[in-house]
């Protein structure tokens, strides 16, 4: 199947964008875009179409391979395609939460959390280096269950899709309801924050019930403000630094590191380290606790 | 913002620079930290321990990658020693 959502909802993004920036000038927020930083964004995006269409085909052929291995197939039929949406949005989580979780997935997925903007433009900081972390092992399972392979690339451009216009800060709160089920512009918010309680929140790709059937759930709160990015912030417009930083930083850590350790900086989540003068998102939402209650304490 | 540096940071002692852009701050550990502008936002940067600082007139160069420049006037020469280091 040659249908490909994401190439054709591109335009779309370009004039969201756009509609976003005279937004900000209309309503005197004009420090959401910083021209640099959204020049950063789509270059990012437009390295990332190129990647994918340097690796497409490999995933395609991976999923080709495992459909191929399975002793089932299920075709073409019409209420494959809802099934088939909503399992590879659960593959996706699975993907999400490992990519904030294992720093070999982290160093491909963190320039989408690089900029310390969050508007539309933000979505379009993905990754370059997907195919090379792996990242499609987590769509197999999809293809040895009998999704035909077309599917799973057609849903997950569509979840892909989906997520662009999540990245705003536009919207407030929608509808109870919608809020309850469906990935928000609030719920995403709190997955690019770096403020501590909001820390590897929210890796919900369409439906944001996973986080709460999963308990990763974290709802935005109005009083405290949101700062975006990642916890050490790139402080860098530089697009090579801004895609490949945490791979640099990965093979620096396993050259230096003792034998024993080497493995770790590769498996371990982002700011694991074996001598612990680093902190991983679990320590620091741990600190911020410890410095809330002693905050409250008397005297 | 200090204090979301990685690690934590609680600042004892800070600077600000002259165009109210930045600035260089210690805790009691003896780290010291900068706060520089990135585009229209800022980011903290922690210096690694016996960061050079030199004193050029009234202004701060700070050798780290990039090169951080810190106008301070007369606070300046405080922050060239090890000897403001809160201990």
């Amino acid at each position: 199947m040659d249908f490909d959502p994401v190439a054709i909802a591109i335009p779309v993004f370009v004039a969201l964008i756009a509609g976003e920036i005279v937004w900000t000038r209309l309503c005197g927020k004009r420090h959401a875009y910083e021209w640099r930083d959204t020049g950063t964004s789509l270059a990012i995006g437009l390295g990332s179409t190129v990647a994918g269409a340097l690796t497409g085909g490999l995933t395609a052929a991976m999923l080709a391979g495992a459909h191929a291995l399975s002793p089932l197939s299920i075709g073409w039929q019409w209420w494959a395609w809802p099934l088939c949406f909503v399992l590879d949005d659960l593959a996706y989580y699975v993907f999400h939460r490992s990519a904030h979780r294992v720093r070999w997935f982290w160093a491909s997925h963190v320039n989408h959390h690089s900029s310390q903007h969050y508007n539309l433009s933000t979505a379009l900081r993905q990754s370059w280096t997907s195919f090379v972390a792996l990242s499609f092992i987590f769509r197999l399972p999809l293809a040895l269950a009998g999704f035909e392979p077309g599917m799973i690339l057609v849903c997950a451009g569509l979840t892909l899709v989906y997520q662009f216009w999540i990245h705003t800060e536009a919207v407030k709160r929608l509808p109870g309801w919608f809020e309850a089920v469906m990935n928000t512009p609030s719920h995403h918010r709190v997955h690019h924050a770096v403020n501590a309680r909001y820390l590897d929140r929210n890796y919900a790709g369409t439906f944001i019930v996973w986080d709460k059937l999963f308990g990763t759930f974290q709802p935005e709160d109005d009083v405290e403000r949101i700062r975006y990015g990642i916890v050490s912030q790139l402080g860098s417009f530089n697009l090579l630094y801004a895609v490949f930083h945490e791979w640099a930083a990965i093979a620096r850590d396993v050259r230096s590191a003792p034998w024993g350790h080497k493995l770790s900086y590769l498996w371990r989540e982002p700011g694991w380290s074996h001598d612990g003068n680093r902190e991983t998102s679990d320590m620091i939402r741990k600190r911020a606790a410890r410095d809330r209650d002693e905050a409250r304490l008397p005297g | 913002m200090l204090r979301h540096s990685p690690g934590g940071f609680e600042p004892v002692e800070i600077a600000l620079a002259n165009n109210g852009c930045a600035a260089i701050a210690n805790d009691n550990a003896g780290r010291q930290a900068v706060v520089v502008p990135h585009g229209s936002r800022f980011v903290t940067r922690m210096l690694p321990a016996n960061t050079p600082i030199t004193m050029r007139g009234e202004v701060l160069d700070i050798e780290v990658n990039p090169p951080l420049v810190l106008a301070l006037d007369d606070k300046a020469k405080y922050w060239t020693g090890a000897d403001n280091l809160v201990n």
